[in-house]
C-alpha cells in the first residue's frame, strides 16, 4: 500500500514543498528513510514509532519505505515527523476515511505523541500559501505565527490523535482565527532608556534623531562615560512604529532563528547588540547545521548596535561593507547558498583613542599622535565612508548633570521620526525603497533634486573634505532627512550644511 | 562446542528451553514450520507461523536472573544473521509473505514472548 501526503521544508526564507511517500510491502520488517534526509530527519524513525504506538495507533511490521521528495533537495530538521506518522498510517490502512490531500503538515512528534513547536512556521507557511496551499496542520505552539497570514486556513494541533481526529472529521479542530496587525506600540512598562534620561549632548540627540529617521549609520565618537551607549540604548525608544509588511518580513528571519516573541510576530523593531568578540559568522549568517542568519539580517528593519567598535574583529567588520550597500547578504557554503535580507541601521560607540580622552574640553589626553593612529586605522577607510553621521560626543557639565530640569522625551521625538518616515513611505509609494538611506542613483537623482545654492555647497564640501563619490551621495540622502524632518519639500542649503557636519569626524583628527 | 560437563548443561537447558517455548507458541495458535531450522548462516531455533506471518523466533533460556534479561543476548549481530536466515527461508519456499523476528525469554516463571523484538 502506498500513500504520500505534503510538508515544506525551508531554504533560507523560501519554503520549498515536500512530498512524503511511503510504501508498505511484505517482506523483512525493515524502515529505509531515502531523500538526502539528515541526522534529524533520520532519528525520525524511532520518533515516529513510539508516536504512533503511543498514540494507540499499531506500527506496521513490514518493509517500509518513506521518501522525501524532491529527493535531490537536502532535508533538514524535524519538521517532517507528523506527515510522516500519518503518511505511514494511511499506508498502513489506518487513517481509511482521513482527508489528507491538499493539506500541509508541519511539525515534530514527541515519544508519546505530542506535537512540538517548530522554527521557521511563518517564512513556510507564506511560501506554501504563495503556491497554493490553503489548508495547515501546525504544533499548536506555532498557531501565534499562523494567525496574521489571511488567506489560509491553519489548524493548531496538540498531538497526533488530535490530528487525526480532525482529518477524520470525527473531531474537527477550529481554524485560527486570523488576526489584524496593529501598529500601536503596546504600553509594555517605561522603558528604562529614554531620551529624557540623557543630560546635554544637543548635537548628538540631533543626530541620533536624524539617524533613526532616514534609517542612516550613525557612529559615536567620544571619551568613557558620556553617554555613547546610553544614547545608543535609547535608540527603541525613538524607532518608528512598523509596519505590517515590515513586521512580517521582521519575523520571518526572527522565526528561521527560532527567536519570535510572545506576540507571534514582531511588534518593535529589532535592536541587536552583539558583543565585540562576535565571529564573521555569527554576524553574518552560516554555521555547521544549515545556514543560519546572523546577526545583521536578524536587526533587519532595525538596528545593529556594535559598542567599542574598534574592539570587534577587522575581518569581522569588513564583512559588514557589503550588506552595509546592498541591504541583503547572500551567505554561500558547499551546500548552497541563501540570501537574507539585511538592511539594518548601523549604530556604533567608540573612543576616540586608547585612554578615550582625546579631543576632550576638560581632561587630558596621554596618548601619542602614533598610538592613536594606529587605534583609528582599526576601523578601515571604506567602513567608515559608509557611516552617514558620524558625531563627537563630549562630557557633560555639572550643572546640566545635577540640574533638575528635564530633557525632551523619547515619546516627543519619536512623533518627529514617525512623521518624516510617512512622508517617506509616501515618496516611495509602489517602490522597493523604504527609507532615505535605502535611496538608489534613479531614486537619487528623482527625489532629490538640488538647487544652484544646494550644488555650490555641496560642491565646497566635496573639494575641502576631498569627499568620495559615495560620501556625496550619502550626504545628499541625510539632506533628504533633514527636509523631511523640517517638512520641507526641497533640500536647502542649511540642511546641506548639516548633512556635511556629520561627515567631518574621518576628516579631521586623523 | 567442547563436551566440557558445563557445555552439556548449556545444551541440555537449551534443549529444553526451546521444547517449552515451541509448546508456548503451539498453545497460543501459531503453526510451528520448522525446529532448528539449519541454513548455511546459522540456525534459526524455532520458525512458525502466526496467522498470515512466518515467525522466526530465537528462544533464551536462563534458570536465574541475577544478570540481564535473556532477550538483551540477542544482540546486533544474532539479528543480522536472523535476518540472512530469513532470507534464506523466503527463497527457498519461493513466496512473498510478512516475517516477524521474535524472541521467546523461558525462565522458571514461565515463557515470556517479545514479538517483533527486533527488524533488519
Amino acid at each position: 500500500m502506498i500513500a504520500s501526503v505534503f510538508s515544506f521544508a525551508l531554504n533560507g526564507l523560501e519554503g520549498i514543498p515536500v512530498t512524503v511517500e511511503a510504501d508498505i510491502n511484505k517482506g523483512l520488517p525493515s524502515y529505509e528513510l531515502v531523500g538526502l534526509p539528515d541526522a534529524a530527519v533520520k532519528e525520525s524513525r524511532e520518533r515516529v514509532r513510539s508516536a504512533i504506538k503511543n498514540s494507540g495507533y499499531a506500527f506496521p511490521v513490514h518493509k517500509i519505505t518513506v521518501n522525501l521528495a524532491p529527493a535531490e533537495l537536502r532535508k533538514e530538521g524535524t519538521a517532517f515527523d507528523l506527515a510522516v506518522a500519518l503518511c505511514l498510517l494511511k499506508a498502513s490502512e489506518q487513517l481509511v476515511s482521513a482527508r489528507t490531500d491538499g493539506c500541509v503538515f508541519l511539525g515534530e512528534l514527541g515519544l508519546n505523541g505530542d506535537l512540538r513547536p517548530l522554527n521557521g512556521i511563518l517564512p513556510m507557511l507564506i511560501s506554501a500559501r504563495d503556491r497554493g496551499f490553503t489548508r495547515f496542520v501546525v504544533p499548536a505552539a506555532n498557531a501565534r505565527e499562523a494567525q496574521y497570514i489571511a488567506g489560509i486556513e491553519v489548524f493548531a494541533a496538540n498531538d497526533l490523535k488530535e490530528t487525526v481526529a480532525h482529518l477524520t472529521g470525527e473531531k474537527p479542530l477550529p481554524a485560527v482565527p486570523v488576526r489584524v496587525f496593529s501598529a500601536a506600540r503596546r504600553e509594555e512598562g517605561e522603558d528604562p532608556y529614554d531620551l529624557k534620561y540623557v543630560r546635554g549632548q544637543a548635537v548628538a540627540r540631533r543626530a541620533l534623531e536624524v539617524a533613526v529617521s532616514g534609517g542612516h549609520n550613525l557612529l559615536l565618537v567620544g571619551p568613557p562615560g558620556t553617554g555613547k551607549t546610553m544614547l545608543a540604548r535609547a535608540i527603541p525608544s525613538i524607532m518608528p512604529d512598523l509596519t505590517f509588511d515590515e513586521a512580517l518580513e521582521i519575523t520571518k528571519i526572527h522565526s528561521v532563528a527560532g527567536e519570535v516573541g510572545a506576540e507571534g510576530i514582531a511588534t518593535r523593531r529589532p535592536f541587536r547588540t552583539p558583543h565585540h568578540t562576535a565571529t564573521t559568522v555569527s554576524m553574518c549568517g552560516g554555521g555547521s547545521h544549515g545556514v543560519r542568519p546572523g546577526e545583521i539580517s536578524l536587526a533587519h528593519g532595525g538596528v545593529l548596535f556594535l559598542d567599542e567598535l574598534p574592539e570587534y574583529r577587522r575581518s569581522t567588520l569588513e564583512a559588514l561593507r557589503q550588506p552595509l550597500e546592498d541591504g541583503v547578504i547572500t551567505v554561500s557554503r558547499a551546500a548552497g547558498s541563501v540570501t537574507y535580507p539585511a538592511a539594518f541601521m548601523l549604530c556604533a560607540g567608540m573612543n576616540p583613542c586608547p585612554c578615550g580622552n582625546f579631543g576632550s574640553a576638560t581632561r587630558p589626553c596621554t596618548c601619542t599622535p602614533a598610538q592613536i593612529r594606529r587605534y583609528r586605522s582599526r576601523i578601515s577607510g571604506p567602513l567608515l565612508d559608509r557611516i552617514d553621521l558620524q558625531v563627537e560626543v563630549d562630557g557633560v557639565g555639572y550643572d546640566d548633570l545635577a540640574g533638575g530640569r528635564e530633557e525632551e522625551s523619547s515619546a516627543a521625538v519619536r512623533e518627529r521620526v514617525n512623521r518624516a518616515r510617512k512622508i517617506q513611505r509616501e515618496r516611495f509609494r509602489g517602490l522597493s525603497v523604504r527609507t532615505n538611506s535605502g535611496m538608489r542613483e534613479a531614486e537619487l537623482r528623482k527625489f532629490c533634486r538640488l538647487s544652484a545654492a544646494c550644488d555650490d555647497v555641496l560642491r565646497a564640501a566635496f573639494e575641502k573634505f576631498s569627499l568620495s563619490a559615495r560620501a556625496r551621495a550619502r550626504i545628499i540622502k541625510v539632506a533628504r532627512t533633514i527636509a523631511d524632518l523640517d517638512c520641507s519639500e526641497e533640500i536647502e542649503p542649511a540642511h546641506l550644511f548639516e548633512a556635511v557636519s556629520y561627515r567631518t569626524y574621518e576628516k579631521d583628527g586623523s | 562446542m567442547r563436551d566440557t560437563p558445563q557445555d552439556l548443561y548449556k545444551k541440555i537447558l537449551g534443549g529444553a528451553g526451546e521444547r517449552r517455548a515451541a509448546k508456548f507458541l503451539e498453545s497460543q495458535g501459531c503453526r510451528i514450520l520448522r525446529r532448528n531450522y539449519k541454513t548455511p548462516f546459522g540456525e534459526a531455533d524455532i520458525v512458525a507461523r502466526d496467522g498470515d506471518d512466518i515467525v522466526f523466533a530465537e528462544v533464551k533460556t536462563r534458570t536465574c536472573d541475577a544478570f540481564d534479561t535473556p532477550a538483551a543476548a540477542v544482540d546486533r549481530r544474532k539479528q543480522r544473521r536472523y535476518a540472512d536466515i530469513a532470507r534464506y527461508f523466503l527463497s527457498c519456499v519461493q513466496t512473498e509473505c510478512a516475517v516477524r523476528f521474535d524472541v521467546l525469554e523461558v525462565t522458571k516463571e514461565g515463557v515470556e514472548w517479545l514479538k517483533n523484538a527486533f527488524e533488519c
